[in-house]
């Protein structure tokens, strides 16, 4: 990759070579703004969210890159859930979808979206971090950027801001809001060697990937944790989700944070199994603490937060990517619209919060087992956006764990939702 | 069905949806949103057509799912975004 000098100007500026940032800074360049992408990281870089719902197809297809991602990634036909003595499964093909889920690298995922957008004519600068911002209204904002060679200002008319966990903007105006009822923390590793659950709970050994196509496994962990397990082409990616304050203590105990979480993993029922044989390679446990928050502003003048800078929930139900590209899109919009309808800016702006505030909190309904306030109000306005076969998808999801009932109570269904399009499975079989 | 000029750009425009691959006829009681036809990047697609062929501005508290429910629910935010004075 060829380093590109800093440019000092542009009509849109992306912090974040993501999903949402390249998905947004490839639309725009299309339209014929001048865009430039700057990213920390050199990529490909590795980050953890390897789970994709087929809901990311139309996305990839705008994109031009469909056919490539298809070609390249593992294919997941659905989802088994074991929670508690209930093993449950979804399949996609279900739910009106003609294409499968993806079990992703996002280093090779994120990498092919990228240079899509610099295809699309993104300048992208990698290595560069943005340090500080201040905006001057619309159509002016300042942002400094720092890289191999030092700081840089820069002058945008609108800044997206797609920093991911690193949620530059709310953290630099001070409004990352932690998700009071949601404190977790997750550790993953990457495993060689691990055998993996297949349609009907039938479970293979890692070699007959490409014939029987996976299916991601989730298990419950204790009271309100829980793990997963996302075969990929060489290594399975296998995480738990635990309560800040368990973690403390087991961690306390264990004092080496590999071995605790792989105790963890092979005292998990159903999932140890699957581990018995595997090895955790690719340098160990990766952690990450305190990750649902909300950033208490989405939109400002000249200032967009996209994907998991606008907020992150949990990723039990893997709406991370599909939530990034449609944040994506979205933004893509609503600077379009400002920018050729500059009186437009203000209620473009409001109509990007109002639309993304609502997914947010409808993601807060599928994944806490008790939300209180007037979240349910936004959620229940937002579901209605959604085709009956989405529906039906997220209700049968949220039936399968014991975390969603806000869902039901949100979206009208106190007498239980209509239509679940699940099915039961008897148990695990392995071979 | 009275087929007014509003009516036929509409349709014309709504035919041309990536999501109908069936080739489902529509009808102005089609569901749009229900049946998967307008999704969340359909949705804005035809906000900017709204705004640009008939010379509106969509404001936020009419960015709701019942204005576009159907064509014919369409074809009535078209109506009442006209004539903005009417109050109603």
């Amino acid at each position: 990759m060829v380093s590109v000098p800093v440019p000092e100007r542009s009509d849109v500026l992306v912090v974040g070579g993501g999903p949402a940032g390249s998905f947004a800074a490839t639309m725009l360049a299309r339209r014929g703004y001048d865009v430039v992408l700057v990213d920390k990281a050199r990529h490909p870089r590795e980050t953890v969210g390897e789970s994709v719902l087929p809901g990311a197809w139309k996305y990839f297809d705008l994109l031009g890159v469909g056919e490539e991602v298809m070609r390249r990634f593992v294919k997941k036909a659905g989802g088994v859930v074991a929670w508690g003595d209930e093993i449950t499964q979804i399949a996609f093909r279900d739910f009106a979808y003609d294409r499968p889920g993806l079990h992703v690298e996002r280093a090779d995922l994120d990498d092919l979206l990228l240079r899509n957008a610099e295809r699309a004519g993104v300048r992208a600068c990698e290595g560069v971090r943005a340090e500080d911002f201040t905006s001057a209204g619309d159509s002016a904002t300042a942002v400094t950027l720092v890289g191999e060679d030092g700081r840089q200002p820069h002058r945008t008319r609108y800044l997206v801001d797609a920093t991911g966990q690193a949620a530059f903007v709310a953290r630099r105006l001070g409004c990352r809001r932690l998700d009071p009822d949601f404190r977790f923390v997750a550790l993953w590793g990457y495993f060689e060697g691990s055998h993996y659950v297949s349609a009907g709970g039938i479970v293979r050994p890692f070699a007959e990937l490409h014939s029987h196509p996976p299916m991601t496994f989730v298990t419950r962990l204790g009271g309100w944790g829980w793990s997963w397990h996302i075969p990929m082409r060489r290594v399975t990616s296998i995480g738990i989700v635990v309560p800040v304050e368990d973690y403390r203590r087991a961690a306390a105990a264990h004092g080496c944070l590999d071995d605790y979480f792989l105790a963890t993993c092979r005292a998990t029922p159903h999932l140890g199994r699957l581990i018995a044989d595997a090895r955790l390679v690719n340098g160990g446990v990766r952690v990450l603490r305190d990750f649902s928050y909300l950033s208490g502003t989405v939109a400002g003048p000249g200032v967009l937060v996209i994907g998991d800078a606008a907020g992150f929930i949990d990723p039990i139900f893997s709406i991370g990517i599909v939530m990034a590209l449609y944040s994506g899109h979205l933004a893509a919009w609503t600077i379009d619209r400002s920018l050729r309808r500059t009186a437009m800016a203000e209620t473009s702006r409001k109509l990007f919060a109002h639309q993304m505030r609502g997914r947010y909190e409808l993601a807060r309904t599928m994944a806490l087992p008790v939300i209180e306030g007037d979240e349910h109000a936004a959620a229940a306005a937002y579901f209605d956006f959604f085709s009956q076969s989405e529906k039906e998808l997220m209700w049968s999801a949220a039936s399968m764990t014991t975390r969603s009932g806000n869902l039901v109570r949100a979206s009208g269904g106190e007498s239980g939702p209509a239509v679940l399009k699940r099915r039961e499975l008897a148990g695990l079989h392995f071979g | 069905m009275t087929s007014s000029p509003d009516c036929q750009i509409l349709f014309h425009w709504l035919r041309k949806l990536p999501g109908n691959l069936a080739g489902v006829a529509i009808t102005k009681d089609t569901g749009l949103i229900e049946d998967g036809l307008l999704d969340s990047i359909a949705l804005l697609e035809l906000v900017s057509f709204l705004e640009e062929t008939f010379a509106l501005t969509l404001p936020l508290e009419e960015f709701v799912p019942e204005n576009f429910r159907s064509p014919a629910a369409i074809l009535s935010l078209i109506r009442r975004l006209r004539e903005p004075a009417a109050d109603g």
